[in-house]
């Protein structure tokens, strides 16, 4: 019989110890990491139905303007089934209500700190700066991220709505700790429409539903936990849709519009549907695309916001659709990361009205008829990392600080057209980069066209491992301060932020001094 | 020199290796199919693989039963070692799809279902390594107890070198 000689045993114990080693020393190392929850406690997937969250009434409206009252609050949710996690929301709730507002008719939104002095965990005092993404804001209404509101303080935000339909959304945006406020739950859809939206037959009503993606590390407490590698970004193991670890939505035979967030910290997606069929993107940041545009898959990086409409009458009653998350490199994936919800098919009758996605929606769309010949300039930003810090050019918002906030990084006239060139050379993460006030037409990406699903105007720019991305934008309608920024949050905390100023030096409202938070009490609205 | 001699009637061989051999390729197998339905939203790479190597894991355990041929043998060894490296690899860089980005979900109460999964695996894969080569002899056995060290050394290697790698 032949025998096992020490030198055989030796052999042996070199491979042994690699393949049971090896694998055993990266899931200690997690385990020792943090004091995640089980995974075992989580809830199961696709058995927690989608919460919507609910519209704000505004206190008073008058010819012009309707008046609304948030405020930041602290706030107890149950999003692990027994175990309390305490967030912040607006008006209590995560994600906070959803503001729906006619193109025209003016808003004033007051901003009520009521935060508690310190943040429960990191022990940082939450001054908080709002920011309406996707709105050609005033700069003193724009959310700078120095114009800070500080507990016990309160701020009046006007917003004209003077742009296209279309999908915002409110977050926090105050210095330094963006990314902790919104993960403590700091954010909130905003509609506005228009008489071009209302006209098209496209789902509206209950067949139009926001989508918040996000994604949370819990402690066995129930509390959630905030790692940030390093200010490189937080990766949870948890996905949650308006709130909600992977939802199950109820969805009848006909089309739905989605209207989807990524409001991550640092997660991108890319999203497609367990069936193999394409979603119709019908809209994008900055409104309806020319038009619709089918796709398999659909990547969405951090703020950057897709309108979708997924047809449901092909499947069968009591069918499950699952919306899956394929990944994007540099976003750490775990067990349940690659699903995001489903959708159940029921049998129920349904409106057969506004079930439609026409050939058309907005071809006048305005930033995407803006063409390189109108160009006066191009302009060329690099977004590095240099000695720890994340920098624009070189420059971070530290350097805006300093400066007492005159530095800025770029000069367009009112009304220019210019090109801008933005520059990724790193290959361990991605940038999605948001450029205030405007909205933009991707022109190119590293010298090929633009991806499927950018199809329409747009406000954030997926910057990839190794990519230069080209767009074009006209600057305006407001003269001012305005910021640029990558939204990978803590990326943009530490500190990939600079600012850009429309019009002659100094020209546009202050965005500090202009319309500063005042201490409460506040008068009525 | 590798031949189609029935490893029952080499003689020196251990012939009830094939016992211990055949049921962990047996039970790897099996784990491998239930891994492939587990990773049924992964997409068709990933379920094509774990099915694949359940199928053929299989297929050899069955032979190890009947009598193997040394070239039977010798590719039980050959593809439980490269079973073992991939899975190693897979756990430890980011070297192949499912790399450093397949992170275990960390659960400070017990290891993951996921994790004991793919250590039961490996055990079990280790058990046939073993055993394999005792139902060999002379050259064909020194040629894959060299390839076991070198599967061991080259995941060493390459456990130290993949920070410089990712």
């Amino acid at each position: 019989m032949t025998q096992l000689s020490r030198r055989d045993a030796l052999k042996f114990s070199v491979l042994g110890a690699a393949a049971l080693a090896l694998p055993m020393e990266r899931l200690v190392d997690a385990k020792e990491a943090s004091d995640r929850i089980a995974t075992s406690r989580l809830p199961r997937r696709y058995t927690t139905p989608l919460a919507v969250p609910a519209v704000l009434a505004p206190v008073r409206s008058t010819a012009t303007t309707d008046y609304y009252v948030v405020t930041q609050q602290p706030t107890v949710a149950e999003i692990i089934p027994g175990l309390p996690t305490e967030m912040w929301g607006y008006n209590g709730l995560v994600p906070g209500p959803t503001i729906k507002t006619q193109r025209g008719r003016e808003a004033v939104v007051r901003q009520i700190n009521a935060l508690p002095q310190r943040h429960p965990r990191l022990g940082y005092e939450p001054t908080t700066s709002t920011h309406l993404h996707g709105s050609p804001s005033l700069p003193q209404f724009d959310g700078y991220a120095s114009d800070l509101t500080a507990p016990e303080q309160f701020k009046d935000y006007a917003y004209s709505n003077t742009m296209e339909a279309r999908t915002l959304w409110y977050h926090d945006h105050g210095l330094h700790h963006t990314a902790e406020n919104v993960y403590m739950g700091l954010a909130a859809q905003y509609h506005t429409t228009d008489e071009l939206e209302q006209s098209l037959p496209i789902p509206r009503g209950e067949h139009d539903i926001p989508l918040i993606l996000g994604d949370k590390i819990f402690a066995q407490d129930g509390s959630l936990i905030w790692e940030d590698n390093g200010h490189s970004g937080l990766w949870g193991d948890v996905i949650v849709v308006n709130g909600t670890p992977w939802p199950v939505l109820n969805v009848k035979r006909r089309k739905y519009r989605f209207r989807i967030l990524n409001g991550s910290i640092a997660r991108g997606y890319r999203l497609a549907l367990s069936t193999g069929e394409p979603m119709t993107v019908i809209a994008t940041d900055g409104g309806l695309v020319p038009v619709p545009k089918p796709v398999s898959s659909l990547r969405i990086g951090m703020a950057e916001r897709y309108d979708v409409v997924i047809d449901f009458s092909k499947y069968r009653p009591g069918q499950l659709v699952e919306l899956r998350n394929l990944g994007v490199k540099n976003s750490i994936d775990y067990d349940h990361t690659g699903k995001v919800m489903a959708f159940k098919v029921t049998g129920d009758s349904f409106d057969p009205s506004n079930d439609e996605v026409p050939q058309e929606l907005n071809p006048a769309a305005p930033a995407m008829n803006l063409d390189p010949s109108m160009a006066s300039r191009t302009r060329r930003f690099e977004f590095v990392r240099t000695n720890g810090l994340w920098t624009i050019n070189g420059k971070t918002w530290e350097n805006v600080i300093a400066s007492d906030f005159q530095e800025v990084i770029a000069n367009p006239g009112l009304d220019d057209v210019e090109v801008w060139e933005f520059k990724n050379n790193s290959g361990g993460w991605f940038h999605p980069v948001h450029v205030h006030l405007i909205d933009f037409k991707v022109l190119e990406r590293n010298g090929r066209p633009p991806r499927p699903e950018e199809c329409g105007p747009k406000d954030v720019v997926y910057v990839g491992e190794g990519e230069t991305i080209r767009l074009i934008a006209r600057f305006g309608p407001h003269e001012g301060k305005y910021m640029i920024h990558c939204h990978n949050l803590p990326h943009e905390d530490h500190d990939m932020m600079h600012q850009f100023q429309v019009g002659p030096a100094g020209s546009g409202e202050d965005p500090i001094e202009g319309a500063p938070a005042q201490p409460l009490p506040a008068p009525p609205l | 020199m590798v031949t189609m001699t029935r490893v029952a009637a080499g003689g020196a061989e251990a012939t009830w290796a094939r016992w211990p051999a055949g049921a962990s390729l047996f039970l790897a197998g099996a784990a491998h199919l239930y891994a492939g339905v587990e990773h049924a939203d992964h997409g068709t790479l990933h379920i094509g693989f774990f099915l694949g190597a359940g199928v053929v894991q299989i297929l050899l355990g069955w032979q190890l039963f009947q009598a193997p041929r040394t070239w039977e043998v010798v590719a039980a060894a050959a593809v439980t070692l490269g079973l073992i490296a991939t899975f190693v690899v897979s756990r430890t860089t980011a070297l192949l799809p499912a790399g450093a980005g397949h992170h275990d979900s960390p659960d400070p109460a017990a290891l993951s279902s996921e994790a004991v999964l793919g250590l039961v695996v490996v055990s079990a894969e280790l058990v046939s390594v073993v055993a394999l080569p005792m139902m060999l002899s002379g050259r064909v056995r020194a040629v894959v107890m060299n390839a076991v060290l070198l599967t061991g050394v080259g995941m060493w290697v390459l456990w130290l070198g993949a920070p410089l790698l990712t």
